[in-house]
């Protein structure tokens, strides 16, 4: 019985290090503080604080604030901010072909451990926060458990959305298969100074379907079946009908401004960020 | 052709099953996305049309058409014939009587009984006639024995086993042959010579049964195997031999001889004297001493002329001096020499210096009249006159003197001696047939040929530019 692949692997954990250093060069050359979508502040600009969480800094604890208030406060500073990313990964059941979901899922965890490695915090939506790079397993652990079998991400959405407090930063990796209207709640987020970051990952077969033969398509996410001739003529309408919707969600991300990223579900992941996100994460 | 053959059927299966393969509705293929949100709008914008009828291609037409050859084919297409009857060719050796064949009948049933199953073809030289009940006869041209066989063995070389029934054992037997006696007993009696020699005659036969001569007494008898010997000596002018199937006559026939004027010496009657008792006859068969008869050995016939330091030259392939002593043959005794005349043949000339002179002895052109220049029976010695005399009397009549039988046999030819002295002998031979030809005509290469060509029609289809692209 063969063993069950383990998406985090040691491969994995390699391409964390190229892609860390890789990172660092590309700060290097464009110099600190380099201006991100929708960002404008400096490193080290004191933002305010915030209650004690287990996992956090104890460096970074206020003891000024705890001599007066009695209570454990983390100073924030604008540039840590930005590294308290969320992490939303699509668990639809459109993530499983070509298998969508295991780079998301890495891209997720490459997200966090960049945030964890440069002292921020990195939470699974819904989970827990978790700060510091020991805490890096604990997050992958709860990768791990996210397999596509929910009906839809927009569940997801709406409750990340309905949270008091909006996450500074998201990291949200989909495959942007659904209607532009389930994506409102990110931007319901964003009008909340949520900075955005969608990444879109798209199977080899969803972006150059086969054009010859009867196919029965079956559809993962309704769990219906769909027979058609997928001649060439169709298969340039369903493109061309991508297209459309790639453009529509890029017309909803400029007017949101998030950042947005298309991806082959079979890309390399080190390339995908110091290419396609590297003014994201740089 | 039978399609019980287990590659026929084989193949004959393999034809529906194309066919279900080339018209079965193509299986659509499952392919998982992730969602039909796409493909619903695209299955709105692009309508799905009616299948197309799905029609057969060249390609399953061509692999069907190689499918039913190689049926074809491995069914083994062949003309059918009869199962071949084994063919005896059976050999029936004369035994040279005047009246019906003997034992035939005998042969007859050995080979039917033996060969019942088999077609049976008769090769006899004597008298088809008598085999006409046996169905097929074939005539082989007369003669000796071994003559015979070989007629035979060529004409039956296609037969399942050849059949011989001869008077004496073949030494080699052919291969397929059986060799089988012609009598089933000693032939008993049986006359095959009568020989004169003046008035004793010398009858040779089978053993027993000795043979009825009337017109002359036995004198003695000799043995030798199964060959007898008998001594008669004549009374009359006829003699009748008889057996059981044979009746012999002889009749007393003495050489006449006519008498020109040049023979009238007394050496020319001693030598008549010596030619007794055959110079009897009233009728004259030859003439002596004259050319004006033929046939005719006339003498001193040339012109006397000097023969001095000339030479003789003869003729030795001539029959004229067969068996003579030419040293005591004297041709030139009177100086006389023949004029060359045309179309005469020249036996003897005389020669001077390479030139010939004359002609001592020319035979006419029709061979019946011998002239000699001089007289020779006169000039030689009296043995050497006598025996060119005989050779002369030989060279115009065909017949010597001295072969002249006094008692000659009129009527049917005498067997030979095989088949006078036929007796039976131990069978040598095989008596298996020949591996019978296959009669049957396979035709089955030439549906495996079209096949072949069928499947490189149908591979060159498949790999011609864009087959198989949609």
């Amino acid at each position: 019985m063969p063993m069950p692949e383990d998406i985090f692997g040691a491969d994995f954990l390699r391409q964390l290090q190229t892609l860390d250093q890789a990172l660092l060069r590309l700060r290097g050359s464009a110099g600190e503080g380099i201006a991100r979508h929708g960002r404008s502040h400096g490193q080290h600009d004191f933002r305010g604080h915030r209650p004690y969480a287990p996992g956090d800094d104890l460096r970074r604890l206020d003891w000024n604030a705890y001599g007066r208030l009695g209570k454990y406060f983390l100073r924030e500073f604008e540039r840590e901010r930005a590294e308290h990313v969320t992490l939303l990964v699509d668990t639809s059941r459109s993530m499983a072909p070509g298998r969508k979901h295991v780079l998301a899922r890495r891209a997720a965890a490459a997200v966090g451990y960049l945030a964890l490695a440069r002292g921020g915090t990195a939470t699974l939506a819904g989970g827990v926060l978790l700060q510091g790079q020991a805490r890096f397993s604990r997050l992958i652990e709860e990768l791990r458990e996210l397999e596509p079998v929910q009906d839809s991400m927009a569940p997801a959405l709406v409750a990340l959305a309905s949270r008091p407090k909006a996450p500074s930063d998201l990291f949200v990796v989909t495959d942007g298969l659904d209607l532009p209207e389930s994506f409102r709640p990110l931007a319901a987020l964003s009008q909340r100074r949520c900075q955005v970051t969608l990444m879109l990952v798209l199977a080899p077969q969803e972006l150059e379907p086969p054009t010859h033969g009867s196919v029965q398509l079956h559809g993962l996410e309704e769990r219906q079946n769909l027979a058609m001739e997928l001649t060439p003529e169709r298969v340039m309408a369903y493109q061309a009908a991508l297209e459309s919707h790639l453009q529509s969600l890029q017309a909803l991300a400029l007017r949101n401004r998030w950042t947005l990223a298309v991806t082959d579900s079979q890309a390399d992941l080190v390339a995908l960020f110091t290419e396609k996100l590297a003014g994201v994460l740089a | 052709m039978t399609l019980l053959t287990p590659l026929a059927l084989l193949m004959l299966l393999a034809l529906p099953v194309l066919l279900w393969l080339a018209l079965r509705p193509a299986r659509a293929q499952v392919m998982d996305v992730g969602t039909l949100m796409l493909w619903r709008l695209v299955a709105a914008a692009v309508p799905v049309t009616a299948r197309k009828t799905r029609r057969l291609e060249l390609l399953l037409w061509v692999l069907a058409a190689a499918v039913l050859l190689a049926t074809m084919g491995a069914a083994g297409p062949a003309q059918a014939s009869a199962p071949p009857v084994p063919v005896v060719a059976v050999y029936v050796e004369r035994l040279g009587t005047s009246g019906p064949e003997p034992e035939l009948e005998s042969v007859r049933k050995r080979v039917q009984e033996q060969f019942s199953d088999a077609q049976l073809h008769w090769w006899f030289a004597g008298d088809a006639a008598q085999l006409e009940d046996l169905g097929l006869v074939q005539a082989i041209a007369p003669g000796p024995p071994q003559a015979e066989q070989a007629q035979f063995l060529a004409a039956s070389a296609g037969a399942s086993l050849r059949v011989m029934f001869v008077a004496e054992p073949v030494a080699d037997a052919p291969a397929h042959s059986l060799v089988l006696p012609r009598v089933s007993s000693q032939r008993q009696g049986v006359v095959f010579e009568v020989r004169s020699e003046g008035e004793t005659l010398f009858v040779r036969s089978g053993p027993d049964q000795p043979p009825k001569v009337e017109g002359a007494s036995l004198q003695g008898a000799s043995t030798r195997g199964a060959e007898v010997v008998r001594q008669y000596l004549a009374r009359g002018g006829q003699v009748k031999v008889s057996t059981a199937t044979q009746s012999i006559s002889l009749s007393r026939q003495a050489l006449g001889v006519g008498l020109g004027a040049n023979w009238a010496g007394a050496r020319h009657q001693a030598l008549l004297a010596a030619l007794q008792p055959a110079l009897d006859g009233t009728t004259p068969q030859v003439w002596l001493g004259t050319s004006d008869a033929s046939p005719a050995v006339g003498i001193s016939q040339g012109q006397v002329q000097d023969l001095s330091s000339t030479q003789v030259q003869v003729d030795l392939q001539s029959p004229l001096f067969q068996d003579l002593p030419l040293a005591s043959v004297n041709l030139v005794g009177q100086g006389r020499v023949l004029a060359p005349r045309k179309d005469w043949r020249a036996l003897a000339v005389v020669l001077r210096d390479g030139r010939v002179v004359g002609d001592l002895a020319a035979l006419s052109p029709d061979g019946r009249v011998l002239e000699f220049a001089n007289d020779p029976f006169v000039d030689s010695g009296l043995a050497a006159a006598a025996l060119l005399l005989d050779n002369a009397i030989g060279l115009v009549t065909g017949t010597r003197a001295s072969g002249h039988q006094l008692y000659q046999r009129t009527g049917d030819l005498l067997p030979t001696r095989r088949q006078a002295l036929a007796a039976p002998f131990e069978a040598t031979g095989s008596a298996e047939f020949t591996p019978g030809q296959d009669a049957t005509r396979s035709f089955a290469s030439w549906p495996l040929l079209l096949a072949a060509m069928c499947s490189l029609a149908a591979a060159g289809l498949v790999a011609r530019p864009g087959a198989g692209k949609t």
